[in-house]
């Protein structure tokens, strides 16, 4: 029963996950450079980017050749050092940039793809579809990933990128279905979605034009945390050597240096390269995600006074 | 609206206007089961509508009056066709309304719009004005082209009284005023060219400068297209202002009805009664001479274990035993009013000749 | 007599003052990054002992704002820029020691004529504690929410005693939580319920109970019925004045609905766009409203008893505070602006001369700037005919 109340005069933000007003280009590309988080973040994927697009091209050397600079520290012929091999660790790590981010990125969207077509799906017909829908979730959710991949793995004839990122997908896509799921309920009882239902409208077109467009900032910053989570795994799984060994990647890189010792041997650079990128990749995308928390959550905005100093001033007045 | 054939009383039928209904409630239930983990015992539910008629007549407008927990937002939505009645018909131009098709369920939504309370709420976020007001054009076919679209549009803007339109059409719902959007809203249901046209609270949100402005502009809609209004509102001197005729419901029961003026300034239910004397009224004489303030007792009861019979029994200052044991029939008082009250009858027309007052000092019934 | 029993007969007493809160300049900006919003705009009320102040007006109009500020409960973005509030403190009431010693610190300005005043706006937080609640408390707009839903009401009363009055024991407090349960019509054997197993009205009195506590000199009420039915809102107002005769608090009674002020309120502070627009006893503004704004505002309510007609309400709507109009805000949407009303900005100022507690911010009444005689009511009905009457003209003329 609704009751009437009044609207209310102090300007009071929403509680709840917004989408922000962007209507133009223009208006993302100001909110993008004005949030600190977000161009940091976004500077980091950007320059990851553009190392995975160009740096191979660029690149002269083999990542793969051997020399004979066995386990050499960082100099200035060999900028990361070389491995147990004699391979140039900088190159390995720059060829390797490409293949971990395109599997991070290909397997995080597909992941999240699911989970908007689940959780959404579920949230909104409810009754027996969401309960099958978040019986699935639930049981993926408890899947373990780790001893998954390590069955799975062990059956699969193949061994490559795309075991780890059936794996990965697997595991990764029901926590994000739960949540879409219980925003989609929240939604399904908001007024304009009853408007549309006394238009007319079909289920399909509120779900996918009405709600989802309103959930746009979950659904962002929600896969922006699958493809942490999915690099992570990746390279996790790689270095347990599930994936394709002969490939060069962070984790493959990893699961080199792993087997030979390199810890043991002294060589931090081998592994010392290929960690930074992963911490650096997942810092810069969970600054993206803590800068559209931000936008989207008018409260956790810092808003900085414009006139700090006039503030005091006026303050200084009040007190005489 | 005391009608079994979907017509009006004759002393209403002379003032003009057709005599059919359009839109016809009868005997609608609404029952919301609640989920409960035990696997045995009895299924509770809570009992928001009971046995409730109404009918709407195109040009007119009806009041549905009540408070919280009386049902009226329900009985709103079951018109609606948003939730499905428990129990009862509802009859589209004397036919009964079929909703297992979707497409009956299209054609109905044509004929039968809805407004709702909270401007704020009530449009999508992400959408701008042309897409809420363009989606009912096409999903009941009365556009050709874009064109066309533009300029139905544009003409819906008008109707509304948001001029320049011009201006409005690309205007998201953040950047208008609680008037304006409500406004979009009511030319959003106008879009479907209905028949029927129910507001839920329409200016209980609104600031109250504005209010006055909105419901003159239904009424003018009204007028203008000879639209059959239902108009829900907690506040009975705007049903007065706003609507012919009155329909007064406590606790998922009707309680009175009849013309607005009849029902406001000879209130025969002791709810009504209450409801009127609680009423801010700046006509009367200040809070201090509280003689002729009804002694408000108790409070809206429960709907999940609701008390039998008449609901209103246990605050009721002239309850009889009767009143427990089961629901009154509708009296008719004489010129299309009517209530359901044991006080005056149980059903019928032959109303007990009785006058009642509920002044704190005297309760007692005064037969002449 | 135990100590803490409500003294009816303290409030017959001879006070030292008259006055209980004076506002004085009271300015509030919001700070945004598209600039500053004015909310309040040299806001001066005075309030008496045992009076009933309704603040009326609409969104932006800065009602709530002025409660927060009075209670400085405005976060940034909100800043007071400016002005004083002063309080003045009962200096005969003899409560326990500990709020003593804090009144006899207060005093800044104690001399032989003037009675002692404190500046909410300057006490230091210690300070503030023992003020808030002892001599100010403040219900919410959604005060029904304002309650812990973990928390039965007993202990949540208890909760504030504890804080404010240490040297209560368990038994005292339990005692002083029945007293104010029974004050306020709810059953003592409620003292265990929690809030979810109250309904909508009794929440609203447990409410006012935590909020008598400490029997504090005014009760700020914003909006405190608007989510209620009208039966129980009849009720709690029905209350609340009767605790005001026994107890002698004052109250500031914030709301949209003048009809329940003109019902209520001693006096009646019109507010519009962050500034006071007019000032009067709810009599006098029943029967003659002085500001075009406070006459439209009082026939915006259709009416129960009375002819029933077609009214118009106020032209236009409420001013968005980032783009307030020049000269008087409310010259837009006035039948009775002329020149000087979108140039000159009106001061609020007394209506005639001797009669100080009337007050009206508009050109109409300025001898200078005004043209003859203010118009009777008559007049403000026919011009608002009038302007609604061109209104529709244009819009029709809008559409074609």
């Amino acid at each position: 029963m609704s009751l009437p109340s009044h609207e209310v005069s102090i300007p009071s933000p929403e509680l709840s996950l917004t989408t922000p007003k962007i209507h133009r280009l223009s208006d993302l590309w100001r909110m993008v450079t004005v949030n600190r988080k977000v161009s940091f973040g976004l500077g980091i994927l950007i320059f990851f980017t553009l190392v995975a697009i160009f740096g191979p091209i660029i690149l002269t050397k083999d990542p793969n050749a051997f020399s004979t600079d066995i386990l050499s520290p960082p100099s200035a012929t060999h900028w990361l050092g070389t491995t147990q091999t004699g391979q140039d660790v900088f190159t390995q790590v720059v060829v390797g940039t490409r293949v971990s981010l395109i599997l991070g990125f290909v397997t995080g969207l597909v992941a999240t793809l699911i989970s908007v077509i689940v959780g959404l799906t579920g949230g909104y017909l409810g009754g027996w579809v969401d309960d099958v829908l978040s019986l699935f979730s639930n049981v993926f959710l408890v899947l373990p990933g780790l001893p998954l991949a390590i069955v799975l793995a062990a059956f699969l004839p193949y061994r490559g990128p795309l075991t780890v990122g059936f794996v990965t997908v697997i595991t990764g896509w029901s926590w994000g279905a739960r949540v879409l799921r219980s925003q989609t309920l929240s939604m399904r009882s908001r007024e304009f979605v009853e408007a549309a239902k006394a238009s007319g409208e079909t289920s399909w077109r509120i779900i996918f034009f009405e709600i989802f467009p309103n959930e746009i900032a979950l659904v962002a910053a929600e896969l922006l945390g699958t493809i942490v989570y999915a690099v992570l795994a990746e390279t996790g799984l790689e270095y347990l050597g599930l994936g394709d060994v002969t490939n060069t990647s962070w984790g493959t890189m990893f699961y080199w240096a792993g087997n030979n010792d390199a810890i043991l041997l002294g060589a931090w650079w081998w592994i010392l390269a290929p960690g930074l990128c992963v911490a650096i990749l997942g810092a810069g995308l969970a600054f993206i995600n803590f800068g559209i928390d931000e936008i989207a959550n008018p409260r956790l905005r810092k808003e900085r006074p414009p006139k700090f100093a006039k503030l005091k001033k006026a303050r200084k007045a009040v007190a005489e | 609206m005391n009608s079994n054939n979907g017509t009006l009383p004759d002393a209403l039928a002379a003032n003009g206007g057709t005599t059919n209904a359009i839109l016809e409630a009868e005997h609608l239930r609404k029952y919301f089961p609640i989920r409960q983990l035990t696997l045995f015992g009895k299924q509770l539910a809570v009992h928001a509508v009971e046995d409730n008629s109404l009918a709407l007549y195109p040009g007119r407008a009806l009041a549905l009056v009540g408070e919280s927990g009386s049902g009226k937002t329900t009985m709103a939505r079951m018109l609606a066709r948003l939730y499905e009645p428990t129990a009862g018909t509802i009859k589209f131009r004397g036919e009964p309304v079929n909703t297992r098709s979707s497409a009956n369920l299209r054609t109905y939504r044509r004929h039968v719009q809805i407004v709702f309370q909270d401007p704020f709420s009530s449009l999508n976020p992400v959408h701008d004005v042309r897409y809420h007001l363009s989606r009912p054009l096409r999903l009941h076919g009365h556009v050709r082209n874009a064109a066309d679209e533009r300029a139905q549009i544009l003409a819906l803007l008008n109707r509304v009284s948001l001029s320049p339109a011009e201006q409005f059409i690309s205007k998201y719902p953040h950047q208008l005023s609680g008037g304006q959007r409500q406004r979009v809203a009511i030319a959003r249901a106008l879009a479907a060219r209905p028949e029927v046209l129910l507001a839920d609270e329409p200016v209980s949100m609104l600031d109250v400068s504005i209010r006055l402005d909105m419901l003159n502009l239904l009424l003018r809609l009204k007028d203008e297209e000879q639209l059959a209004l239902l108009f829900i509102t907690h506040d009975i001197a705007s049903a007065r202002y706003f609507a012919e005729d009155t329909l007064v419901m406590y606790a998922g029961q009707t309680v009175e009805g009849g013309p607005s003026e009849e029902v406001i300034q000879q209130p025969k239910h002791p709810y009504t009664q209450l409801l009127i004397s609680a009423a801010p009224d700046p006509d009367r004489p200040s809070l201090n001479e509280r003689d002729k303030t009804v002694a408000a007792r108790g409070e809206i009861p429960s709907l999940i274990t609701p008390p039998t019979g008449c609901r209103f029994h246990p605050r009721c200052p002239h309850a009889m035993p009767v009143c427990r044991e089961r629901f009154p029939g509708r009296t008719d008082l004489g010129g299309g009013h009517w209530t359901n009250c044991f006080l005056y009858g149980d059903g019928g027309t032959q109303p007990k000749n009785i006058t009642i007052t509920n002044d704190a000092k005297q309760n007692t019934l005064e037969t002449p | 007599m135990t100590m803490y029993e409500l003294n009816s007969a303290e409030t017959s007493t001879k006070h030292t003052s008259n006055v209980l809160l004076e506002i004085k300049h009271i300015s509030v900006d919001y700070y945004a990054a598209s600039g500053n919003v004015h909310a309040l705009n040299d806001v001066n009320i005075t309030l008496e002992r045992g009076q009933i102040l309704g603040l009326v007006g609409e969104s932006g109009s800065g009602k709530s704002t002025l409660a927060y500020a009075i209670t400085r409960l405005l976060h940034p973005p909100a800043v007071i820029t400016d002005g004083e509030i002063l309080y003045y403190p009962r200096s005969d009431r003899d409560e326990q020691q500990p709020r003593k010693k804090v009144v006899h610190s207060w005093q800044q300005s104690a001399t032989e004529t003037e009675p002692p005043s404190v500046d909410i706006l300057q006490l230091t937080p210690a300070q503030l504690r023992a003020f808030r609640w002892n001599e100010l408390s403040i219900v919410f707009q959604s005060a029904m929410n304002a309650l812990n839903p973990v928390m039965t009401i007993g202990t949540q009363i208890q909760d504030v005693l504890r804080t404010h009055r240490p040297k209560m024991g368990p038994d005292s407090r339990k005692q002083r939580a029945l007293e104010l349960l029974r004050l306020v019509g709810i059953a003592p054997d409620r003292i265990r319920s929690y809030p979810h197993e109250l309904s909508g009205g009794m929440r609203q009195r447990a409410i006012i109970a935590i909020a008598l506590a400490l029997s504090p000199e005014l009760i700020i009420l914003d909006e405190p019925t608007t989510a209620l039915d009208v039966v129980v809102q009849r009720e709690i107002l029905t209350e609340i004045m009767r605790l005001r005769e026994q107890l002698g608090f004052s109250v500031i009674f914030i709301t949209h609905d003048l009809s329940l002020l003109l019902e209520m309120a001693d006096t009646i502070a019109v507010m519009y766009a962050g500034r006071v627009v007019e000032k009067a006893t709810s009599q006098e503004l029943r029967s003659r409203p002085c500001h075009p704004y406070s006459y439209g505002l009082l026939n915006s309510f259709p009416t129960i008893h009375g002819p029933r007609r077609r009214m118009t309400g106020i032209p236009g709507s409420p001013p968005d505070l980032r783009a307030i109009p020049s000269g008087c805000a409310f010259h837009p949407r006035c039948p009775c602006a002329f020149d000087a009303c979108s140039s000159v900005f009106p001061a609020l100022l007394p209506v005639s001369t001797g009669m100080d507690s009337r007050r009206v911010a508009c050109h109409l009444y300025d001898s200078h700037l005004g043209d003859g005689e203010p118009p009777a009511n008559e007049e403000f009905a026919a011009r608002y005919e009038d302007k609604y009457e061109a209104m529709q003209k244009a819009r029709s003329s809008n559409e074609q």
